[in-house]
Order: structure tokens, then sequence, then C-alpha cells
């Protein structure tokens, strides 16, 4: 199974599954909040390709496809700016409104719809991220996970490069700081 | 139950007033219980990957550790098992008895004792109830939400575990929709079949800034006509539209949610009555126009106090007009309600609340009834406090409770519950339960008078007239319900639930002779009928259900319920029909069903029916299989065609055979367009 390593499918998993910790003076947050703050890290520590950037002054456009399932907690991440861009929050429905995101969040119920989407997605730099399990054995970048009672993610680094991105070493090695998956591709 | 007096504006301050002071202790709650608001965009990753998830539980309690015989039915359920209506749908679920009138009528309750009139209810659709006060049954020609907007149906068998509103006797159907971001976007659903003609809906979904998410809808049915036992038309053709919205905005991240909704709609069909006559030949049969219109307007606010603890308050108006031959109604609901969650020292998670509720029905008097008035008031005060103490963490549980409801006919019921619960991990669950319920007296039994029927001349030589007249004796029925329940995950693919009850009745309704007299113009008898409580009765039985998936792309389940009823009333010459609550409800029932995923474009499912005999009503018992082919053609396109009652021509589900208004139902074929353009 070590083989798989040449496949460049570093399948990373956090499973910060570390000793229970003590609750008391440990940081508690709804689940929805802790993966609003994620994908404003994500955006921060991201670099697009500098024809796909959003240029000065344009903002940043972070796109839920289907709807937006954060129930209220991503909505104030609208306004607020990363790397000198502010952010703009869209819900999208159609493939055709996909074109100018630079992170498109695929909502879980949206499964069925990934196939499509991704194909759309080919040749373009937007960053995928979605919860919905085996998002990244399909041809996903990043997936949020939950392990017992905390979030993680699951990062495909070969779509990251093959779509011409760059995720900072800061978050992937928090992503390898745990044990690394293997794909069972 | 008074006449409308001017109090009324007084009684709707008084509603206001408590919601008021109820919103006080929540303000007083707040700080006390407020977590530190932390914002997550200012967390480095390592910190956010540290923090630890909280749980704001939205539903007090998910399904499996719920200390109750509870059941949902997903959307996802609902759309594969083809039904094309609430009642249609509800014939999936344990222990609920399902039975098709006619086009747009049907006769369903929870555990026995069903009737068209069927009492021992509560029905919610959003936290509404729609269960009608006049005789406390629900009128399934106008709840016809559109099934692509039902988000799921929660259905408890059993006293309503003392939280519900009133009337929540032999269990509770909840009706929940689907949040307003979840419906984004255009929605077209063409249904077009030879039973359901036409169901036509169309719904879209906006958003206004970044927090408020709305959506309206429309939608048209068309149900064909029936025919009767004896092979003519039953005339029970049904058309019906209604449209509605609903707006969610989540202004802040302090957790508040604002929900507004509302629906306004209108069904016309009808059915054939047979209207008493005191001349020969005594009885006509007569088409009879069902005529129904009316709106809905309700809005709520929740805000998560977090900490585990919630604060909501919901008001809502339901004005309602029904026109038929029997029967002409114009009632207009206020209901305000409140409620509470909130923890307590370690082990105790409270829930209070309180619900006000006003409805006027204003009559039109038909043939069939009438009283002395045309106006009656119906006042509802109910207040509930339930505490689930945790005996030992994550393992025993004990949840005790009850209702203090105040109605204008019997004054106070107290309704208590006592539920223990005992958990092994995530893996099962035991729990039992013991509570009392009353089901209040309604108009119809207090204070109206109905023209049942004419004997036509025999032995006696004049015709006989059968009046149900007004029994202001009446009092609630009375039930102490015993329950018991095992859930457990077997192995990751497979899970199962088994409910047991043993329902003791006091005081049930029973059709009393008093004595006849003889009047004039045309000369007659008059058997006058009063409403007395003299009945008992002993139901038990179980439920069970078995999930098993099979594979990622195939699920089976089964269901089967059984239900025996023992009733003991006076002697049957003195008395009439209560025994016959006995041969309405199946004692058996079962269904089979499997969802198949052929590829990630087909599906197949199919389900099974068994439902028993009714000796009440001469009614065989009947199998039904239903099938629906699924085909998503594009990602915006799927395609349906479902096949209803496959295996017979034709059945009989519930009314005698001579009722004018009972039809038998046929196969039924449709095809359904689900375009999200």
């Amino acid at each position: 199974m070590i083989q798989h390593a040449r496949t460049f499918v570093a399948l990373l998993l956090v499973m910060l599954l570390t000793q229970p910790s003590q609750a008391a003076d440990n940081l508690q947050l709804v689940e929805q909040q802790i993966k609003a703050g994620l994908l404003y890290n994500f955006l921060k520590y991201t670099q697009w390709p500098p024809d796909r950037a959003p240029k000065d002054g344009e903002a940043i456009k972070v796109c839920l496809f289907g709807g937006d399932p954060f129930e209220g907690r991503l909505q104030p991440m609208a306004g607020r700016t990363v790397n000198e861009h502010v952010i703009e929050i869209r819900v999208v429905s159609t493939i055709a409104d996909i074109d100018n995101c630079a992170l498109l969040f695929v909502r879980a119920d949206q499964k069925s719809n990934w196939p499509e989407l991704q194909k759309a997605l080919a040749g373009k730099s937007v960053l995928t991220v979605s919860d919905f399990s085996g998002f990244t054995m399909a041809g996903g970048m990043i997936e949020f996970t939950r392990v017992s009672n905390r979030i993680g993610v699951a990062i495909n680094t070969e779509r990251i490069t093959a779509a011409n991105l760059q995720v900072e070493d800061r978050l992937l090695r928090l992503a390898s700081a745990a044990r690394p998956a293997t794909s069972d591709r | 139950m008074t006449p409308i007096r001017e109090k009324r504006w007084r009684r709707l301050k008084a509603g206001l007033a408590l919601t008021t002071a109820l919103c006080g202790i929540c303000a007083l709650g707040s700080p006390a219980s407020a977590v530190v608001e932390v914002d997550p965009f200012t967390l480095s990753p390592e910190e956010l990957f540290d923090a630890t998830v909280i749980t704001v539980s939205k539903t007090p309690e998910s399904v499996r550790d719920a200390p109750a015989a509870i059941y949902v039915l997903s959307s996802e359920d609902i759309v594969r098992s083809g039904a094309t209506s609430i009642p249609e749908a509800l014939r999936l679920v344990p222990g609920v008895q399902v039975a098709r009138v006619n086009s747009a009528g049907w006769a369903i309750s929870v555990r026995g004792f069903n009737s068209v009139l069927a009492n021992k209810l509560l029905v919610l659709i959003d936290g509404r109830v729609v269960y009608d006060p006049l005789y406390s049954g629900v009128y399934w020609d106008v709840q016809d939400t559109p099934l692509d907007d039902i988000e799921r149906i929660e259905v408890i068998r059993g006293p309503g575990a003392s939280l519900w509103g009133a009337n929540a006797v032999n269990g509770v159907i909840n009706i929940i929709t689907k949040k307003a971001s979840e419906t984004a976007g255009w929605l077209i659903n063409l249904t077009a079949g030879n039973e359901d003609r036409a169901q036509i809906t169309a719904r879209y979904g906006g958003t206004v800034g970044e927090n408020l998410h709305w959506r309206v809808y429309g939608k048209y049915l068309d149900h064909a006509t029936d025919e009767t036992p004896f092979g003519t038309n039953a005339e029970d053709d049904w058309a019906a539209w209604r449209g509605g919205f609903r707006a969610d905005w989540d202004p802040n991240t302090q957790g508040d949610t604002f929900t507004v909704q509302g629906d306004i709609y209108r069904s016309d069909s009808g059915q054939m009555r047979s209207v008493p006559e005191l001349t020969p030949p005594y009885a006509i049969a007569q088409h009879e126009n069902i005529s129904v219109y009316g709106g809905n307007l309700l809005g709520r606010w929740t805000r998560e106090l977090g900490d585990d603890s919630r604060f909501t308050i919901q008001s809502y108006v339901d004005l309602t007009t029904r026109d038929q031959l029997t029967l002409g109604t114009r009632r207009n609901t206020v209901d305000f309600d409140a409620q509470y969650d909130f923890p307590m020292w370690k082990q105790n998670k409270l829930t209070v609340g309180a619900e006000y509720r006003d409805s006027i029905d204003h009559l039109s008097f038909t043939p069939i009834i009438t009283g002395v008035g045309t106006s009656y008031d119906e006042q509802l005060f109910s207040g509930f406090a339930q505490d689930k103490i945790t005996l030992v963490p994550d393992q025993w549980f004990l949840t005790l409770g009850s209702k203090f409801e105040h109605n204008d006919f019997t004054g106070l019921e107290i309704q208590p519950n006592a539920r223990l619960q005992w958990d092994d991990g995530d893996l099962q669950t035991v729990w039992t339960s013991v509570a009392r319920a009353a089901r209040t007296p309604t108009d119809l039994e207090r204070n109206l008078t109905i023209s049942t029927g004419v004997i036509p001349p025999g032995i006696i030589p004049l015709p006989v007239s059968v009046i149900l007249q007004p029994s202001p004796a009446f009092s609630s029925e009375q039930l102490i319900a015993y329950e018991a329940g095992y859930r457990r995950q077997w192995t990751p693919s497979v899970q199962m639930d088994i409910s047991t009850f043993y329902n003791d009745y006091d005081k049930l309704s029973t059709l009393s002779l008093m004595a006849p007299q003889v009047v004039g113009n045309p000369l007659h008898i008059v058997l006058p009928i009063a409403t007395t409580n003299l009945t008992t009765a002993k139901t038990y039985g179980f439920e069970a259900v078995l999930n098993w998936r099979a594979a990622d792309n195939i699920k089976f389940s089964a269901v089967y319920s059984l239900l025996d009823m023992q009733l003991d009333g006076p002697p049957s010459n003195a008395a009439i029909a209560s025994e016959g609550a006995k041969g309405q409800s199946p004692r058996n029932q079962f269904n089979v069903r499997s969802q198949w995923d052929v590829s990630s474009d087909v599906a197949l499912d199919t389900t099974i029916y068994y439902v028993d005999a009714l000796p009440g009503y001469n009614v065989h018992a009947y199998w039904r299989l239903d099938a629906r082919l699924g085909w998503r053609l594009t990602s915006k396109l799927e395609f349906d065609v479902v096949g209803q009652n496959l295996l017979s021509d034709s059945h009989r589900e519930f009314g005698a055979i001579t009722d004018a208004n009972a039809v038998v139902i046929g196969r039924g074929i449709y095809g359904k367009l689900l375009w999200r353009p």
C-alpha cells in the first residue's frame, strides 16, 4: 500500500484525538463556527495563480453550492478582508454561476451533482471544499471530517496542485501532524 | 365553551401579557447561561482544530435517544414511497391506521379508534395545530403542504410526552417543513396520472442580503372521481390550490432565528351523502359539494442561549371556512406559545412552556346540524413543565413532566407523565413510560343537535328520526397509558425498534338511547341519543421496525403493527356505536419497503402493504403494492413513474358498503417530472 505515495495523493487526515482534554479551559464552539473559521483560514493560506487571483480592489468570492448549511455562522465572514480582498459570499445553484468563485463549498446534499461540477471545474483554479464523506476520494480538495468531538480535514494535495493552487505548509503541516491516511484506490 | 362575549379582546391581551412575561424569563436567563461569544474568524487553524464541538440541539432529542415510540419519515422516504399526499405517506408509519374514504377524505388514527371523525390525535404543521375543535378531528383535504417542502414527518405514538398541545391522546403527528435556506432556486413538479390527474407545484426561493432566506410556492391538484362499491360514479372529484411563503432570518450570530410563514388555500371536492327525510323514501342520496378556503400566518422567534438552553415564542392566526350540505363553519383561531429549555444544576434538563388559544366557530345550520347559538368560542390555557434528570451519566435518565390544561368544558385537566430510560452507549436504548391523557369534549358532543338518519316505518308504523342531542354532561375521555420500548443498533447496517403499549381507557364516549317521543307534522317518532361516558376499553399491542442497509445502494425496511382492542360498555340495546370502534381499526398491519439505487441515475423503490380486515365495516383485508422508478435525466431534471395499488383493480378501505360516500380505491399510475432550472 506504501506505493500509493507515487500517485501523488497524499490524503491527509487530521485526527486531533488527543487525550480527552480538560474541558474547562478548552475552547468550545458550534460545529458550523469551527468550519466557518476554517474556511476563512483556507482563504488566508491559499494562493491562487496570478492570472486567476482577484485583481486589486476586487472581492474574493466564496460560493456555496446548493445553499447555505452554516446556519448563519458563515455570513459574518462576508465583508471581512483576507489578503487585502473583501470576502463576498454567494449561494449558487447552477454550474453556470461557479465561474468566478475562488472557493466553492459543496453542500453535502449536492453529492450527486459533484461529478458534473467537477467536470465543469476542470482547468479552473477553484478551491473545492465539502463535508460529504468521501469528497477527497471523489476528486475534491478539502473535506471536513468529524472525529469524536473535533473537526478535522482531509486534503487531496494532488488535486490542489493540478488546479495550480498553493496551500501553505502551515495548513498541510497541521494535517500531516496526524496520521496520513492511505487511499484505497 | 361559551357564546362570544366582549371579553375577547381582554383575553387576547392577557395572552400577549403572558408571552411577554415569559419572554422576560428568557431575558433573565440569558446572562446567566450565555457562553462567551468567540469570533471564529480571529482564530488560528491550530485553535480551530483544537476546539471541541458543542451541540446546540435543534430538536430536543435525537430519535434514537428519545424515550418514546417515535418514528420519523424523511423527505427522501416520502418521495421514494410514491405518495402524493401527506395522508398517503403516513401509511408507512408504524402504529398509524390510514384508510382512504374517498378522493379527499381519509380516516386516520394512531393505535386504534379510527373513524372519519377520529378525535384522539394531535396534528401539527410547523407548530400550528390543525385539528378542528368542532370535533377534535382533522380535515385532511386541506392539510396539503407540497411534499417537496416537507423536511420530515415525526409521529409519536402514545400520549404526547406531556409536552405537546391538547388532544395528544393516542399520538402526535408533527409535520415539519424545510427551512427557506434549504429551498433556494426554482423547483417545478409536474405530476400527471389516472388518479392524481394533475399536481403542479412551483416554488422559488431566494435571499435578501446575507441572512434572510425566503421562498414562495403555489400548488394545484386535480384528483379523479372514484367509483362506488356498486360501480356507479362516486362524484368525488377533487380540485384544490394553495399558495404560501416562508421566510427565515438569522440576523446575527447570537443564535436568533425569526420565521414567518403563511398559506392560503381553496379546496373543492364532493361526495355522495344520504340526507334523511321524514317522508318516503326517508333518505335521499344527494351530491354534496365540499368547499373549503382559508389561510394562516405564523411567526416564530427562537433564541439559542448557548449552554443548551433556548427560548421560543410563536404565534399564529388561522382562518378557515367550510361549506358543505351537512356543515357550514367559519372558524378563526389565535394562538400564542412560549417554550423555554434550559439545563439546571448538572443533572437536570428542564422544559417549561405555556400556550393560549382562542378559537371561535361561526356555524351555519344545515338540515343535519343545528344548535342553540351560531357562535361558539373556545379558549384553552395550557402550561407544561418537564424535567429530564440524569440519574447515571450517559446511562439512566428519568423524565417527569405534566401538562396543566384549562378548557371551557371540563376546567383543569392535569396530564402527568413519567419516563425512565436506559442507554448503553450509542447502541441500545430501553425505555418505559406511564402517562395520563384526556380527550376533552367538543361542541359536537356538548352543544349541537345532529340528525343522523330516519328509520323507515316497519314493525313500528311511524318513521323514526334518530337525533344526537346536546349532552352537557358529557365529560373528558380518560386514558392511562403504559408503554415500553427497546431500540438497538445491531450492526452498522441493521437497526431495530420495538414499542409495546397497554392503554387503559375510561369514560369513553357512548351513544345512549333516551326515551322516544311521538311528534307531529308529519307524525313521527324522535329517538334521542345522548353522548355519555359509559364505555371502558383496554387496547394493547406492539409495533416493530427493522431497518437493514444491505449494501451501499440498497436499503430495506419492515414495519409491523399489532393492535388489539377490548371495549366494554352498556348492553347493546341501551347504547350503540361505541363497540363498533373495535371493528374499525385493523388488528394486523405491516409494510416492507426497499429503496434500491440501481445506478447513480436510476432508483427502483417498492413498498408492499398488508392491512387487516375491518369487521365493523365488512372491509376485507387487503394487500397493496406500490412501485416507483426514478430516473435522473440531468442534474436538473428527474423523471419518476409510480404505480400504486398494483395488485388489485380495486378495494374498499373504510366505511360501510351502504355509506353513500365510501368509494373503492383503484389502481393508480402517474408520471412525475421534477425540474430544478
